[in-house]
C-alpha cells in the first residue's frame, strides 16, 4: 500500500461540470474506491490547484491507472507525488545507506548456544509480556515436517517475528533464520550494541533482505536453505498499518521454487493492536496464531501463481479464524 | 480555524541541514505551533514539491507569518493555499445559486 498527495487543476470543462453538479466533487471519491484506492482526505484549495486528496493506492500502476481514467474525462489535470510517512523520512535521511550483513556464521554451533542463552532476554519475555493469552491453533500441520521449509506470515508489528519464533516446534524453532529489512536492522554506523546488523544475526537468526535488490538479495537465504535451515519471511515486505493484508512480494516464490521447499502460512492476529506500526508502547492483549497445511509447488509452477496461491491460503487462515471468534471477540480491522 | 496547505519545496542549504540533522524537521512542528498553527499532517513526496502540511490556524495573518518566518531561514520555500473542506466546498458552490 502506498500513499499519494493528488493535486487536481480543474479546466474550463471541468469547472463548468462541477459548477452545474457539485457532488461530482464526491463521486470521484467512489470512482477511486472502484479502483481500488482510498481518498483518506479531501480538500478544495485556493491558489494554483483547485483540489488536493490524500489517496491510499495498491502500488505505483493503480494510482497511474486511476490518474489516467480520471483525465480522460478531459476536466482536470492531476500531479500524484508519491508520498512518505514523515517519521520514515526522517530515519531514512539521518542513516547511512551502506548496510551489513548477512552473516554465515549465524549457523555455527557456538552462535546456536549464544541464540540460545539469549532466547528468553531477547524473545520470550516479550512474548509473555505482550501475549495475553497466546492461542497457538494447527500445529499438527506440522507434524512429520521435514527441514528446510519457508514461513510466511502477515505483518503488522514488530513483534511477529518474536511471536512466529514462539509458536514453532522446537525441532523448527532451533533452525528458524528471519529475512529482515537491511534498511532498518543492518544499517552501518548505528549506535548501541542491539542496533547492529549482527547482533540480530546472532540473537534473532535474522539475514537482511535489500528491497528492491531482485534475485541478488535472496543468495543468502538460498544458501540457508541448502544447509537445511529454515527461513521465516513476511511476503508483504513491510509491515502494514490498515490490518489488511497488502500484495504480496515475488521473493518468498522464487525461492520456494527454485529450492522446491514447501510453504507453511502462519496467520498471526491481535499484534497490530499491540504494537502498531510507529509505536514503541506495548498494550498486552490476546493473540492467536494459526499455522497452516504446508504448501508444496509442483516445479513448473510461475511465480506469480504461487504467490496467488499463498496469497490465498493466508487469506483462507484469516477467514477460519474470524468465523472461530465469539461475537463479542473485537471488530474485523478491513 | 482554517486549514491550509503548504507545499514545500527545500533549497540547496535546506538539504545540506537534512542531511546533517534530520530531526530538525520535526521541530518545525512545534514551532508552528508556538506562532499559534497546528500541524494536522505532513508528508514527504516525491515530484514537484518536498513535503505536503496540512496546517490549521486561526487567519491568513497567522499562516502568513509562519510561512514568512520558515521560509526566511534559507531552508525551504513554500507555497501557502488555503483550504477548506470538501463538504464545505459543494455546500458553498449550491448555495450561490
Amino acid at each position: 500500500m502506498g500513499f499519494y498527495v493528488v493535486l487536481t487543476k480543474l479546466n474550463s470543462d471541468g469547472v463548468r461540470a462541477i459548477h452545474a453538479n457539485p457532488d461530482l466533487v464526491s463521486a470521484v471519491a467512489a470512482d477511486i474506491q472502484a479502483m481500488d484506492g482510498k481518498v483518506l482526505e479531501q480538500w478544495a484549495v485556493l491558489g494554483k490547484y483547485d483540489f488536493c486528496a490524500l489517496v491510499e493506492a495498491p502500488n505505483d500502476a493503480a494510482i497511474h491507472r486511476m490518474a489516467v481514467e480520471q483525465e480522460s474525462r478531459g476536466r482536470a489535470r492531476f500531479t500524484v507525488l508519491p508520498a512518505m510517512d514523515m517519521a520514515l523520512y526522517v530515519r531514512l535521511m539521518g542513516q547511512s545507506t551502506e548496510t551489513t550483513g548477512p552473516h554465515p556464521w549465524q549457523i555455527r554451533w557456538p552462535v546456536q548456544i549464544a541464540r540460545r542463552a539469549l532466547r528468553n532476554y531477547w524473545i520470550d519475555q516479550h512474548v509473555r509480556a505482550a501475549c495475553q493469552p497466546l492461542t497457538v491453533l494447527g500445529r499438527e500441520n506440522l507434524d512429520g515436517l521435514a527441514r528446510p521449509a519457508i514461513f510466511i506470515a502477515n505483518h503488522s508489528s514488530h513483534l511477529d517475528s518474536l511471536v512466529l519464533h514462539s509458536v514453532l516446534p522446537a525441532a523448527h524453532r532451533r533452525f528458524l533464520t528471519f529475512g529482515s529489512a537491511a534498511d532498518r536492522f543492518y544499517i552501518k554506523g548505528r549506535k548501541g550494541m542491539t542496533k547492529q546488523g549482527w547482533w540480530n544475526s546472532l540473537a534473532m537468526a535474522t539475514f537482511p533482505i535489500r528491497r528492491g535488490a531482485g534475485r541478488a538479495t535472496l543468495a543468502h537465504a538460498e544458501w540457508l536453505i541448502d544447509k537445511r535451515w529454515n527461513v521465516a519471511i513476511f511476503p508483504e515486505g513491510t509491515r502494514s498499518t490498515t490490518g489488511k493484508m497488502s500484495t504480496f512480494k515475488a521473493g518468498v516464490a522464487i525461492l520456494a521454487l527454485a529450492k522446491g521447499v514447501p510453504v507453511v502460512p502462519v496467520f498471526l492476529e491481535g499484534l497490530r493492536e499491540i504494537r502498531p506500526k510507529g509505536t514503541r508502547d506495548v498494550a498486552p492483549g490476546p493473540v492467536t496464531a494459526l499455522i497452516g497445511a504446508p504448501i508444496r509447488f509442483a516445479p513448473a509452477t510461475s511465480v506469480s501463481d504461487a504467490t496467488y496461491a499463498m496469497y490465498q491460503a493466508m487469506e483462507a487462515l484469516r477467514l477460519r479464524l474470524r468465523a472461530q471468534r465469539r461475537p463479542d471477540g473485537p471488530e474485523e480491522a478491513t | 480555524m482554517a486549514t491550509y496547505l503548504l507545499l514545500s519545496t527545500l533549497t540547496d542549504e535546506g538539504r545540506k541541514t537534512l542531511k546533517a540533522r534530520p530531526e530538525r524537521l520535526q521541530e518545525v512542528n512545534k514551532e508552528i505551533e508556538a506562532m499559534g498553527g497546528r500541524v494536522v499532517s505532513q508528508y514527504a513526496v516525491l515530484g514537484l514539491y518536498d513535503f505536503v502540511n496540512v496546517v490549521e490556524a486561526p487567519s491568513n495573518e497567522v499562516i502568513a507569518r509562519i510561512s514568512v518566518e520558515l521560509g526566511s531561514r534559507g531552508t525551504v520555500q513554500i507555497t501557502t493555499l488555503p483550504a477548506m473542506s470538501v463538504e464545505t466546498f459543494v455546500n458553498a458552490i449550491k448555495g450561490g445559486r
